[in-house]
């Protein structure tokens, strides 16, 4: 710093704390501040050698939150006044009493007590502290934030710095498998909510030291830790300038889970698909790693982000990679033509039973007619209320304490299957079409995929029931210029099939078996593609042994 | 060139592809057959060689002004003011393609499908939907084209493989009847189609291999014409030429009126086979919109096409609704109008273009200037 501030420790003081309260009512924003309203921002308030005055500020600010501890004691090795501050609940105590208090109070003074001031904390470091994770703050703010984010403060008379402890006790539940992304084969571990035991998760996968995480903090008021993964070398470097660039501008009161990250790094916020993959999974976001994408671990979050996607990796599940490949294809089929099913079939059957019934052979057409004997709604009127109703139940099902769970479904089961049917409000067909439907929109694996094919199936159905199946079609066309036109960071969401690339097609409708998967996705990578060593393909030994 | 994005070679031809089948299916199976009777599928092979011309020059044309369109280069070509004056050329040629098509579907959905549903239902979504595509500019163009346009070409596969009981070779007997006369007459109508090739010269300057552009321009009409001689072949050798002139939209006709084992399920598969004609339409009205609003824009030398996107679409759609009072006067204008005023543009002006071109020796101080 060339130009040194002159402030006394008493203007520092009350600038700091005036600060803190922040602009009282009616008083009127700083001009030219951005961002959000109400929190001002930490000022650079250095350090005072004064420990008193350092605490008075810390008290000031602190004081009124009754978990927030001083404790002054005498420091041994330099034999002064020191002091520790922290967050009774949010640092263990125990590490706190054996590795830091011990030490500090007990260690022997090994140099005379003269020593120049700069050194007394670099002493404490070297000769008293057993605690791991040591750095120095030299602004107020920044040791502030670290007692907020669970470190543990120590000050020292005359030492115009302070150190920063982790000592962070982080209650949380242990790992379990994912809720969303069950699977039979492969392993079953999830994320938790942990960043820390996430990004572990995430080394134990790929161990390479070419696997860099990153950590930004994002929000005014939560001061989220946010890691950024990527394996150096495969991800393109401006590919992860831009993930951190995005994530960076992001100035937000709080972010409370991934979705907000989501949300504000989609390339286009108002469409309904994920451009971003969140996942629990982390063989699925080390699988992405791999592949040269970026993920974003949110603290708070057990869904990691991967980006980019492609439309079809959010129809895919990692087990299609862990089963054989005729296995893997064939239930990756299944699983597109469930999406289809669970999109349009309740529209398709609108469509045909009101436009097109000549498209029927005239026995089914019969038994729809006669099952729809009785029924005082048009078949979209139908169609809706069974679809809301279930609707409803899934939703219900989601927030009901988990006892009633069982409950509700028999309630559910017993309405919607018969007794709407023998009340002669709804067919027993239309009660077969929203039960295969609901089927097939539970398999998409990616949460926020079948959300999004929930979303579709209602203008599907509107537009069957003004059209026909011309409604139908003009819905998917709309779809499909939409979904041609999203990219996720940059790269079209539907590539591999539009723009087409042949050789990326290996991992698309099917799965190819690995030997023949050579390359890397061509999206990502325009060199280094290959990823497996030519002539993998097993074949049985020449000899008999 | 403003940002409009690059396109792929592939893509090229398959733009070409749909800005040309959609309607061909449609119309010209009735059309050629009127002259040609049972030689129609000859008539598409000569009318192809036409085609293939224009597809060449318009092609060398374009790439002769590398990074221009017609509208930008026309000028430098022929003066400023015989240049914009060709420019309002290829504005209207592209307008005009889009509200035939437009009232084209429309027909054929209430003619059809919908018979209780009125025509402006039909035109209005479509457009609106096609609004939307160009809205998005060419590249997202492209790859729903591509898209489209692998799901539509399969279509054709099917289509043999439904027809295939029903074929009676002896329909195509005799052959050259009358002469090569009728087979001549027959012809126009499909040059004219073919002719529609020469919107390559809109899309070269996008393209990412320019080099290719010849190739994309026959690749593209290449596939059109195998398609376009399939739906000929069918309809003739299932109906036969004295019925095929009866009936309006002749390739439905027979799709609606075949039945195959496999899908004794869903009868009368026609409404499957509507919605995969109308991407393909939706295709073919949205490829020559994007062309024309380009071109108008380039024209009027904005920055961008997307504002002149819906005024234009709402101004297509009156052209449509108004220019014909019912289907049977929309029926003689397309019999009797549209191939001559679209041929007018790819067998005259365009050759005329090319000849002036060769003639100005120095193409590269020419567009440089």
């Amino acid at each position: 710093m060339v130009r040194r501030r002159k402030i006394s420790k008493l203007q520092n003081l009350r600038r700091y704390v005036r600060a803190y309260q922040g602009p009282g009512p009616g008083q009127l924003r700083p001009p030219g501040s951005t961002g959000p309203d109400p929190i001002p921002e930490l000022p650079e308030v250095r350090v005072s050698s004064d420990l008193e005055a350092n605490l008075a500020v810390l008290q000031q600010v602190m004081g009124a939150n009754t978990d927030f501890v001083i404790r002054r004691f005498q420091l041994r090795v330099a034999k002064r006044a020191a002091a520790i501050v922290y967050l009774e609940n949010n640092v263990d105590q125990l590490a706190l009493e054996e590795s830091i208090l011990r030490p500090l109070v007990f260690a022997k003074a090994s140099v005379a007590d003269d020593e120049p001031e700069a050194d007394i904390l670099g002493r404490v470091r070297r000769e008293a502290l057993t605690a791991p994770e040591v750095s120095e703050r030299t602004d107020l703010g920044g040791l502030l934030q670290a007692v907020t984010s669970g470190y543990l403060g120590l000050l020292v008379e005359g030492a115009a710095r302070a150190l920063v402890i982790d000592l962070n006790k982080f209650e949380g539940r242990p790992v379990g498998s994912p809720e969303t992304e069950g699977s039979v084969r492969g392993p079953r571990d999830g994320f938790i909510e942990n960043i820390n035991a996430n990004v572990a998760m995430l080394r134990q996968k790929l161990r390479s030291p070419h696997l860099i995480f990153e950590r930004l903090t994002v929000g005014r008021v939560s001061v989220t830790p946010v890691v950024i993964g990527y394996v150096r070398g495969l991800a393109a470097p401006a590919l992860v300038r831009e993930v951190k660039a995005r994530v960076g501008r992001i100035d937000i009161d709080g972010v409370l889970d991934s979705g907000h990250i989501e949300e504000l790094t989609k390339d286009d916020p108002f469409s309904i698909f994920p451009l971003v993959l969140s996942t629990e999974r982390p063989d699925r976001a080390a699988a992405g790693l791999m592949e040269g994408r970026v993920v974003i671990i949110v603290d708070g979050s057990p869904f990691v982000l991967v980006a980019p996607v492609d439309l079809l990796a959010v129809v895919h599940s990692p087990e299609d990679y862990y089963m054989g490949f005729p296995m893997g294809t064939m239930i990756r089929l299944i699983r597109y033509l469930a999406v289809f099913v669970a999109i349009l079939l309740p529209a398709i059957y609108i469509a045909i039973t009101t436009y097109h019934q000549e498209m029927l052979p005239t026995e089914i057409l019969v038994a729809i007619i006669s099952a729809r004997e009785g029924v005082p709604f048009p078949v979209l009127i139908e169609a809706l209320i069974m679809e809301f109703m279930f609707e409803a139940l899934r939703e219900a099902g989601v927030r009901l304490p988990r006892p009633f769970g069982q409950a509700i479904s028999i309630v559910g089961a017993l309405i919607m299957g018969s007794a709407a049917v023998q009340a002669g409000l709804v067919s027993p067909i239309m009660v077969i079409i929203v039960a295969i439907t609901a089927i097939a929109s539970f398999i998409s694996p990616i949460f926020s995929m079948a959300l999004a094919v929930r979303f579709l199936r209602f203008p599907a159905m509107l537009l069957g029931a003004a059209l026909g199946l011309y409604g139908v079609a003009l819905m998917l066309f709309f779809l499909l210029i939409h979904m041609a036109g999203l990219r996720s960071l940059g790269m079209p969401f539907l590539s591999p099939i539009a723009p087409h690339n042949l050789k990326d097609m290996k991992d698309t409708f099917v799965r190819a078996p690995w030997h023949l998967m050579e390359k890397r996705p061509g999206q990502l990578f325009k060199t280094g593609r290959r990823r497996l060593a030519p002539g993998l393909k097993p074949e049985p030994p020449p000899e008999r042994y | 060139m403003r940002e409009e994005g690059q396109i792929s070679a592939w893509q090229a031809m398959n733009l070409i592809v749909a800005l040309i089948l959609p309607t061909a299916i449609l119309f010209l199976p009735t059309l050629i057959a009127m002259d040609a009777r049972q030689d129609a599928w000859l008539s598409v092979v000569i009318a192809f060689g036409f085609g293939s011309v224009v597809a060449v020059l318009a092609a060398r044309l374009a790439q002769r002004f590398p990074g221009e369109t017609v509208i930008q280069f026309a000028p430098r070509l022929l003066g400023r003011i015989p240049g914009r004056i060709v420019g309002l050329v290829f504005i209207f040629y592209p307008f005009y393609i889009t509200f035939v098509v437009q009232r084209e579907f429309g027909e054929l959905m209430t003619g059809l499908f919908y018979d209780r549903t009125p025509l402006p239902v039909f035109i209005i979504t479509l457009t609106l939907l096609a609004a939307y595509l160009v809205y998005k500019g060419l590249e997202v163009v492209a790859r729903v084209n591509d898209m489209i346009m692998f799901i539509f070409l399969s279509t054709f596969v099917l289509f043999i493989l439904l027809i295939a009981n029903a074929v009676r070779f002896e329909e195509f007997l005799p052959v050259l009847e009358f002469g090569p006369g009728p087979v001549l007459l027959g012809a126009i109508p499909p040059m004219a189609w073919f002719g529609e090739v020469l919107a390559i010269v809109m899309l070269v300057p996008f393209l990412a291999q320019k080099r290719q552009a010849v190739r994309a321009a026959l690749g593209g009409l290449l596939i059109t014409f195998a398609a376009l001689q399939i739906v000929v072949f069918g309809v003739t050798a299932v109906l036969g030429a004295q019925e095929v002139v009866r009936v309006p939209f002749a390739s439905f006709f027979v799709v609606r009126r075949t039945e195959i084992a496999i899908f004794e399920i869903i009868q009368r598969q026609d409404a499957f086979f509507m919605m995969i004609w109308v991407g393909a339409m939706l295709m073919k009205l949205g490829a020559w919109f994007y062309l024309g609003v380009l071109a108008l824009s380039q024209w009027l030398a904005l920055k961008t096409h997307r504002p002149v996107v819906f005024p234009v679409a709402a101004l297509l759609v009156t052209l449509s609704l108004v220019s014909w009072p019912n289907f049977s006067v929309f029926a003689a204008h397309a019999r009797e109008a549209v191939p001559f005023v679209i041929g007018f543009v790819a067998y005259v002006v365009m050759p005329s273009l090319f000849v002036v071109a060769s003639l100005r020796r120095r193409p590269e101080k020419l567009s440089r200037r």
